[in-house]
Protein backbone atom coordinates (compact mmCIF):
# COMPACT_ATOMS: atom_id res chain seq x y z
CA UNK A 1 0.00 0.00 0.00
CA UNK A 2 2.94 2.11 0.83
CA UNK A 3 4.85 1.65 -1.98
CA UNK A 4 1.67 2.58 -4.60
CA UNK A 5 1.21 5.35 -2.34
CA UNK A 6 4.83 6.68 -2.89
CA UNK A 7 4.73 5.67 -6.68
CA UNK A 8 1.85 8.08 -7.10
CA UNK A 9 3.05 10.96 -5.34
CA UNK A 10 6.97 10.37 -7.32
CA UNK A 11 4.16 9.98 -10.73
CA UNK A 12 2.36 13.33 -10.00
CA UNK A 13 5.73 15.29 -9.08
CA UNK A 14 7.09 13.65 -12.71
CA UNK A 15 4.07 15.74 -14.28
CA UNK A 16 4.35 18.77 -12.05
CA UNK A 17 8.17 18.83 -13.36
CA UNK A 18 7.18 18.45 -17.23
CA UNK A 19 4.83 20.86 -16.94
CA UNK A 20 6.60 23.73 -15.00
CA UNK A 21 9.68 22.73 -17.55
CA UNK A 22 6.99 23.39 -20.30
CA UNK A 23 5.99 26.58 -18.48
CA UNK A 24 9.71 27.68 -18.52
CA UNK A 25 10.51 26.58 -21.81
CA UNK A 26 7.04 28.90 -22.82
CA UNK A 27 7.92 31.67 -20.68
CA UNK A 28 11.67 32.17 -22.71
CA UNK A 29 10.46 31.71 -25.99
CA UNK A 30 7.54 34.18 -25.30
CA UNK A 31 10.63 36.92 -24.44
CA UNK A 32 12.66 35.54 -26.90
CA UNK A 33 10.17 36.63 -29.38
CA UNK A 34 9.11 39.89 -28.28
CA UNK A 35 12.83 40.91 -28.40
CA UNK A 36 13.06 39.63 -31.76
CA UNK A 37 9.92 41.60 -33.05
CA UNK A 38 10.60 44.40 -30.77
CA UNK A 39 14.13 44.81 -32.74
CA UNK A 40 12.85 44.41 -36.37
CA UNK A 41 10.27 46.97 -35.17
CA UNK A 42 12.98 49.12 -34.08
CA UNK A 43 15.09 48.61 -37.05
CA UNK A 44 12.62 50.18 -39.60
CA UNK A 45 14.43 53.75 -38.81
CA UNK A 46 17.63 51.94 -40.54
CA UNK A 47 18.11 53.56 -43.42
CA UNK A 48 18.82 56.87 -45.48
CA UNK A 49 16.46 59.77 -45.01
CA UNK A 50 15.68 63.36 -46.08
CA UNK A 51 14.45 65.95 -44.25
CA UNK A 52 12.06 68.30 -45.40
CA UNK A 53 14.18 70.74 -46.88
CA UNK A 54 16.32 68.76 -49.10
CA UNK A 55 19.78 70.12 -48.63
CA UNK A 56 20.66 66.95 -46.94
CA UNK A 57 20.08 63.19 -46.13
CA UNK A 58 20.89 61.62 -43.34
CA UNK A 59 21.81 57.69 -42.99
CA UNK A 60 20.37 55.91 -39.54
CA UNK A 61 22.39 53.17 -38.18
CA UNK A 62 22.26 51.27 -35.04
CA UNK A 63 25.00 50.64 -32.87
CA UNK A 64 24.42 48.25 -29.71
CA UNK A 65 20.80 49.16 -29.20
CA UNK A 66 20.91 52.88 -30.11
CA UNK A 67 19.83 54.42 -33.44
CA UNK A 68 22.32 57.39 -34.97
CA UNK A 69 22.23 59.12 -37.93
CA UNK A 70 24.71 60.70 -39.83
CA UNK A 71 25.35 63.36 -42.50
CA UNK A 72 26.02 61.20 -45.81
CA UNK A 73 25.35 64.17 -48.10
CA UNK A 74 24.85 68.02 -48.55
CA UNK A 75 23.29 69.80 -51.31
CA UNK A 76 25.09 72.67 -50.82
CA UNK A 77 28.31 70.75 -49.78
CA UNK A 78 30.53 74.14 -49.59
CA UNK A 79 30.89 78.00 -49.01
CA UNK A 80 30.69 80.40 -51.43
CA UNK A 81 34.21 80.67 -51.39
CA UNK A 82 34.41 76.87 -52.09
CA UNK A 83 35.57 75.70 -48.98
CA UNK A 84 33.97 72.92 -47.30
CA UNK A 85 31.15 73.70 -44.86
CA UNK A 86 32.27 73.20 -41.14
CA UNK A 87 30.86 72.57 -37.61
CA UNK A 88 31.92 76.61 -37.50
CA UNK A 89 28.77 76.84 -34.79
CA UNK A 90 29.89 73.84 -32.20
CA UNK A 91 30.23 75.43 -28.89
CA UNK A 92 33.82 73.46 -28.75
CA UNK A 93 36.17 75.61 -30.87
CA UNK A 94 38.33 72.70 -31.51
CA UNK A 95 34.83 71.02 -33.72
CA UNK A 96 35.10 74.26 -35.65
CA UNK A 97 37.38 72.56 -38.39
CA UNK A 98 35.07 69.19 -38.47
CA UNK A 99 33.28 68.70 -42.15
CA UNK A 100 29.20 68.93 -41.60
CA UNK A 101 29.78 66.06 -43.96
CA UNK A 102 29.58 62.74 -42.05
CA UNK A 103 28.36 64.61 -38.60
CA UNK A 104 26.57 62.71 -35.86
CA UNK A 105 23.42 64.87 -35.64
CA UNK A 106 20.96 61.82 -34.17
CA UNK A 107 22.58 60.46 -30.92
CA UNK A 108 21.46 58.05 -29.08
CA UNK A 109 17.80 57.09 -30.15
CA UNK A 110 16.25 53.82 -27.88
CA UNK A 111 13.12 52.11 -29.65
CA UNK A 112 10.50 52.64 -27.26
CA UNK A 113 7.65 50.85 -28.64
CA UNK A 114 4.49 52.40 -30.60
CA UNK A 115 6.81 53.20 -33.82
CA UNK A 116 8.78 55.92 -31.70
CA UNK A 117 12.30 56.43 -30.69
CA UNK A 118 12.87 58.68 -27.24
CA UNK A 119 15.81 59.75 -25.32
CA UNK A 120 17.68 60.80 -28.43
CA UNK A 121 19.19 64.23 -29.52
CA UNK A 122 19.65 66.47 -32.37
CA UNK A 123 22.03 68.97 -33.32
CA UNK A 124 21.73 71.40 -35.67
CA UNK A 125 24.53 72.80 -37.30
CA UNK A 126 23.44 76.16 -38.34
CA UNK A 127 23.21 77.40 -34.97
CA UNK A 128 25.26 74.95 -33.36
CA UNK A 129 22.36 73.81 -31.07
CA UNK A 130 21.23 70.50 -29.69
CA UNK A 131 17.81 70.01 -29.09
CA UNK A 132 15.90 66.65 -27.13
CA UNK A 133 14.07 64.95 -29.77
CA UNK A 134 11.48 62.27 -30.58
CA UNK A 135 11.24 59.90 -33.84
CA UNK A 136 7.86 58.79 -34.85
CA UNK A 137 7.13 56.17 -37.61
CA UNK A 138 4.13 57.77 -39.67
CA UNK A 139 4.59 54.80 -42.46
CA UNK A 140 7.22 52.82 -43.69
CA UNK A 141 8.59 55.57 -45.54
CA UNK A 142 8.18 58.51 -43.05
CA UNK A 143 9.20 60.07 -39.91
CA UNK A 144 8.34 62.58 -38.09
CA UNK A 145 11.16 64.41 -35.82
CA UNK A 146 10.23 66.46 -33.46
CA UNK A 147 13.20 68.55 -31.56
CA UNK A 148 12.21 70.21 -28.38
CA UNK A 149 13.65 71.75 -25.48
CA UNK A 150 12.36 70.22 -22.09
CA UNK A 151 9.03 69.54 -23.12
CA UNK A 152 7.87 67.79 -25.93
CA UNK A 153 4.89 70.04 -26.50
CA UNK A 154 7.25 73.19 -27.37
CA UNK A 155 8.95 72.16 -30.28
CA UNK A 156 9.23 71.58 -34.26
CA UNK A 157 8.47 68.95 -36.20
CA UNK A 158 9.72 68.28 -39.98
CA UNK A 159 8.57 65.30 -41.79
CA UNK A 160 11.21 62.94 -43.09
CA UNK A 161 11.00 60.69 -46.35
CA UNK A 162 13.12 57.31 -46.54
CA UNK A 163 15.09 57.60 -50.04
CA UNK A 164 15.06 54.22 -51.72
CA UNK A 165 11.82 53.10 -50.80
CA UNK A 166 10.45 50.08 -49.19
CA UNK B 1 11.41 76.92 11.95
CA UNK B 2 13.42 74.56 14.07
CA UNK B 3 11.99 71.76 11.72
CA UNK B 4 13.18 73.85 8.69
CA UNK B 5 16.74 73.79 9.83
CA UNK B 6 16.65 70.64 11.05
CA UNK B 7 15.80 69.77 6.84
CA UNK B 8 18.54 72.03 5.59
CA UNK B 9 21.76 71.32 7.64
CA UNK B 10 22.48 68.02 6.68
CA UNK B 11 21.72 69.03 2.81
CA UNK B 12 24.20 71.96 3.78
CA UNK B 13 26.67 69.33 4.67
CA UNK B 14 26.34 67.48 2.10
CA UNK B 15 27.22 69.96 -0.43
CA UNK B 16 29.99 71.04 1.79
CA UNK B 17 31.72 68.20 2.12
CA UNK B 18 31.01 67.16 -1.61
CA UNK B 19 32.29 70.60 -2.57
CA UNK B 20 35.60 70.59 0.08
CA UNK B 21 36.69 67.20 -1.85
CA UNK B 22 39.93 67.86 -3.85
CA UNK B 23 40.48 65.40 -6.36
CA UNK B 24 43.78 64.39 -8.18
CA UNK B 25 44.42 63.40 -12.13
CA UNK B 26 45.03 59.61 -12.84
CA UNK B 27 45.82 58.33 -16.69
CA UNK B 28 44.12 55.21 -18.02
CA UNK B 29 45.70 53.73 -20.75
CA UNK B 30 46.95 53.65 -23.12
CA UNK B 31 44.45 50.74 -24.14
CA UNK B 32 45.58 49.72 -27.86
CA UNK B 33 42.88 49.30 -30.77
CA UNK B 34 42.32 48.13 -34.40
CA UNK B 35 39.82 49.71 -36.74
CA UNK B 36 39.45 48.08 -40.11
CA UNK B 37 37.44 50.70 -42.81
CA UNK B 38 36.56 48.99 -46.13
CA UNK B 39 36.85 50.32 -49.25
CA UNK B 40 36.91 51.44 -51.90
CA UNK B 41 36.84 54.92 -50.32
CA UNK B 42 35.35 57.83 -52.97
CA UNK B 43 36.78 61.52 -53.09
CA UNK B 44 34.70 63.81 -50.76
CA UNK B 45 33.11 60.83 -49.50
CA UNK B 46 32.42 59.21 -46.19
CA UNK B 47 33.78 56.34 -44.14
CA UNK B 48 33.65 55.24 -40.83
CA UNK B 49 34.51 52.42 -38.66
CA UNK B 50 34.31 51.04 -35.44
CA UNK B 51 35.90 48.67 -32.87
CA UNK B 52 35.02 47.73 -29.10
CA UNK B 53 37.53 48.86 -26.37
CA UNK B 54 37.46 47.74 -23.08
CA UNK B 55 37.62 49.64 -19.83
CA UNK B 56 38.94 48.71 -16.96
CA UNK B 57 40.43 50.76 -14.50
CA UNK B 58 41.70 48.55 -11.84
CA UNK B 59 44.59 47.42 -14.86
CA UNK B 60 46.00 51.07 -13.87
CA UNK B 61 45.40 51.11 -10.52
CA UNK B 62 42.40 53.06 -10.38
CA UNK B 63 38.93 51.81 -7.83
CA UNK B 64 36.20 52.05 -10.74
CA UNK B 65 33.89 53.45 -7.77
CA UNK B 66 36.27 56.43 -7.10
CA UNK B 67 36.25 57.90 -10.88
CA UNK B 68 34.74 61.11 -10.45
CA UNK B 69 34.80 62.48 -14.11
CA UNK B 70 36.44 60.96 -17.00
CA UNK B 71 37.86 62.34 -20.33
CA UNK B 72 40.16 61.21 -23.39
CA UNK B 73 43.26 62.65 -23.17
CA UNK B 74 44.29 61.62 -26.86
CA UNK B 75 43.97 59.32 -29.68
CA UNK B 76 47.20 57.61 -31.71
CA UNK B 77 46.19 56.41 -34.77
CA UNK B 78 48.58 54.74 -37.07
CA UNK B 79 48.49 52.47 -40.44
CA UNK B 80 50.75 50.84 -42.92
CA UNK B 81 48.78 51.90 -45.92
CA UNK B 82 51.02 53.24 -48.57
CA UNK B 83 49.72 56.73 -48.54
CA UNK B 84 49.32 56.61 -44.67
CA UNK B 85 46.36 58.61 -43.13
CA UNK B 86 46.87 61.10 -46.60
CA UNK B 87 43.69 59.43 -47.60
CA UNK B 88 41.69 61.24 -45.19
CA UNK B 89 41.09 64.86 -45.01
CA UNK B 90 39.77 65.43 -41.76
CA UNK B 91 39.09 62.35 -39.03
CA UNK B 92 36.37 62.45 -36.13
CA UNK B 93 36.31 60.02 -33.08
CA UNK B 94 33.22 59.55 -30.86
CA UNK B 95 32.60 57.18 -27.89
CA UNK B 96 29.29 55.20 -27.74
CA UNK B 97 27.91 53.19 -25.06
CA UNK B 98 24.56 52.23 -24.60
CA UNK B 99 24.05 53.21 -21.08
CA UNK B 100 26.07 56.97 -21.39
CA UNK B 101 25.51 59.93 -23.84
CA UNK B 102 27.74 59.70 -27.29
CA UNK B 103 30.51 62.16 -27.62
CA UNK B 104 32.59 63.39 -29.95
CA UNK B 105 35.77 62.48 -28.18
CA UNK B 106 38.35 64.45 -30.73
CA UNK B 107 38.84 65.71 -34.01
CA UNK B 108 41.35 66.88 -36.31
CA UNK B 109 42.57 68.06 -39.80
CA UNK B 110 45.35 65.57 -41.85
CA UNK B 111 48.20 67.21 -43.78
CA UNK B 112 50.34 65.30 -45.69
CA UNK B 113 50.60 61.86 -45.57
CA UNK B 114 51.53 60.46 -42.20
CA UNK B 115 51.44 57.29 -41.16
CA UNK B 116 50.74 57.89 -37.46
CA UNK B 117 48.91 60.97 -36.14
CA UNK B 118 48.20 61.73 -32.43
CA UNK B 119 45.18 63.59 -31.83
CA UNK B 120 44.46 65.79 -28.34
CA UNK B 121 40.88 65.16 -26.79
CA UNK B 122 38.33 67.75 -27.41
CA UNK B 123 37.61 70.58 -24.39
CA UNK B 124 34.21 69.80 -23.97
CA UNK B 125 34.70 66.12 -23.98
CA UNK B 126 34.07 64.87 -20.44
CA UNK B 127 32.05 61.58 -20.83
CA UNK B 128 29.51 61.01 -17.93
CA UNK B 129 28.06 57.75 -16.54
CA UNK B 130 31.07 55.94 -17.41
CA UNK B 131 31.75 54.31 -14.02
CA UNK B 132 29.80 51.18 -15.02
CA UNK B 133 31.30 50.79 -18.50
CA UNK B 134 32.96 47.45 -18.90
CA UNK B 135 33.59 48.52 -22.57
CA UNK B 136 32.68 51.04 -24.80
CA UNK B 137 32.42 51.43 -28.90
CA UNK B 138 34.80 53.61 -30.54
CA UNK B 139 34.08 54.99 -33.70
CA UNK B 140 36.03 56.88 -36.20
CA UNK B 141 34.39 58.99 -39.35
CA UNK B 142 37.09 60.08 -42.29
CA UNK B 143 36.16 62.26 -44.98
CA UNK B 144 38.54 61.18 -48.22
CA UNK B 145 39.84 63.23 -50.09
CA UNK B 146 40.89 61.03 -53.02
CA UNK B 147 39.34 57.53 -54.16
CA UNK B 148 40.95 54.88 -52.32
CA UNK B 149 40.17 51.12 -53.94
CA UNK B 150 41.29 48.94 -50.80
CA UNK B 151 40.19 48.22 -47.15
CA UNK B 152 42.61 50.30 -44.65
CA UNK B 153 43.66 48.82 -40.98
CA UNK B 154 44.02 50.86 -38.63
CA UNK B 155 46.22 50.38 -35.24
CA UNK B 156 45.82 53.20 -32.34
CA UNK B 157 45.97 53.58 -28.68
CA UNK B 158 43.29 55.58 -26.60
CA UNK B 159 44.67 57.62 -23.35
CA UNK B 160 41.99 58.82 -21.00
CA UNK B 161 42.44 61.24 -18.01
CA UNK B 162 40.53 60.61 -14.99
CA UNK B 163 39.83 62.14 -11.61
CA UNK B 164 39.48 60.38 -8.59
CA UNK B 165 39.32 61.82 -4.87
CA UNK B 166 42.81 62.88 -3.22
CA UNK B 167 44.37 60.98 -0.36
Amino acid sequence: MKINQNKLIMKRSNKLLVWAFGFVAFIICSAFTISVFKDDEGDKLIGVWEPSHGKAKVKITKVGNKYYGKVVWLKFPTYDNGSKKVDKNNPDPKMHDTPILGYKILKDFEFVGKKTWENGTIYDPENGSTYNCVIKLKDNNTIEVRGYIGVSAIGRTDTWKRLGKD
Amino acid sequence: MKKIKNLIAPVLLVILLVGCTSYEPKVYGPVDFEISLEGPFFKDGMTDGMTTVRFKPEDFDISREEIFSLKVNEITLSTDSKDGLGVFENLVFSIMTDDTETKEVASTKVKGKPRKLTIKGLEEAEIEGFKDTKEFYLEVTGITKKDFEDNLKLKGTIKMDLMVPEK
